[in-house]
């Protein structure tokens, strides 16, 4: 088979399985849309939200990001992954416990303001419209790929895809895809890391394949990355950046 | 909605012992969030950038140690750090609300035997 109808057949069965958990988990009341009827277990929650962290944006550009701005990059890791830290500490258990909905519904009676509730609506507003900007990008360069379409019909195919199963199954049906979609991301992440790194390193885990040494040419991966960031003009690859310069202390 | 915290009757909120059980509570969580942002902070904002050029000083492995921070150890703290709270945070919850619910009974006995 020619690796079109391999990519057809993966892309087409990924789908099916998409939009078949959807009509299988479709729901009819606004509990069951928001939160799932909240009978979604522990494991198969973190799931979906590590599936949220593997998304299109990150498959996609933070790879390029990191390869691009070499240390400096590392900083959007740190507050990617950050950011789940401040979400589960500071946000998700009494969001919970106050049997809201939404952030700025608790927010505003959290804080018995409507101010609060207004702002925390803005923020909701402009951080969901930078991540579905960034998210629909990454679609509409995936399906324009695959079905070599141009970049705005792919985005609108990737939206209709949405829709319909985020209409179907509301949270419910959104949760399970996602777990479906962990599985799916992870092993598109772990089979090409692993297989690299076996190939450069000749051990398989790309965490300490990082600071191994490469077969072929005897010299530490790092210190490759670093020649290359220096032969194409930036600043060396491990070097801290600029603004991170506190050597006094 | 939801019915998590444990549901409470006015009686039970007037009593002293409860009132102290939740206040208990609550510094406990204060100390637990406090802590874990302290780490949060120092792995990635101290280690992986503003002491990362000293620490780069240190290898380990083929890692030098501020870029390591930056790079996967941060990362791995953080899944340590929300594992830790949630299996702290269970164990608290679960420990006070056992507390409240014996206070309750205790409450009751006592109100229906003065009765």
């Amino acid at each position: 088979m020619s690796i079109r109808a391999w990519t057809f057949l993966f892309v087409g069965l990924s789908f099916s399985l998409y939009l078949f958990i959807a009509w299988r988990s479709r729901v009819r009341d606004t509990r069951g849309f928001y939160v799932a009827g909240q009978g979604i277990p522990a494991a198969a929650n973190g799931m979906a939200t590590a599936a949220d962290w593997m998304s299109a944006a990150s498959f996609i550009s933070m790879a390029g990001i990191i390869s691009f701005m070499g240390y400096a990059g590392g900083v959007y890791l740190m507050g990617w992954t950050g950011g789940y830290v401040l979400l589960a500490l500071l946000l998700a258990p009494y969001l919970r416990k106050f049997g809201h909905f939404t952030v700025p519904d608790f927010v505003g009676d959290r804080f018995e303001s409507n101010w609060a509730r207004g702002v925390a609506v803005l923020c909701a507003i402009f951080v969901s419209f930078t991540y579905v900007a960034g998210q629909m990008r990454g679609v509409g360069i995936v399906f324009s790929r695959f079905l070599e379409v141009d970049i705005t019909a792919g985005v609108m195919i990737g939206m209709a895809i949405v829709f319909v199963y985020a209409m179907l199954g509301g949270m419910k049906g959104i949760t399970w895809t996602q777990v479906a979609q962990y599985w799916v991301l992870i092993t598109a992440f772990l089979v090409p890391a692993i297989t690299i790194n076996i190939k450069l390193t000749g051990q398989p885990l790309p965490q300490l394949g990082m600071g191994a040494t490469l077969l072929d040419h005897g010299v530490p991966v790092l210190n490759k990355l670093d020649k290359i960031h220096a032969d194409l003009g930036f600043a060396s690859y491990t070097d801290a950046f600029v603004g991170s310069r506190l050597r006094s202390l | 909605m939801t019915q998590d915290a444990p549901s409470l009757d006015d009686s039970l909120t007037q009593d002293p012992r409860a009132r102290a059980c939740i206040a208990r509570y609550w510094r406990r969580n204060v100390a637990l969030m406090v802590g874990l942002l302290a780490v949060w902070a120092a792995v990635s904002l101290g280690a992986g950038v503003l002491f990362a050029d000293t620490l780069n000083g240190v290898r380990i492995g083929g890692f030098r140690l501020g870029f390591w921070f930056a790079q996967q150890g941060s990362i791995l703290v953080f899944v340590v750090l929300i594992f830790v709270y949630a299996l702290v945070m269970g164990k608290l919850d679960r420990d006070h609300h056992a507390e409240l619910q014996a206070l309750g009974a205790t409450t009751r006995d006592e109100a229906g035997s003065s009765r």
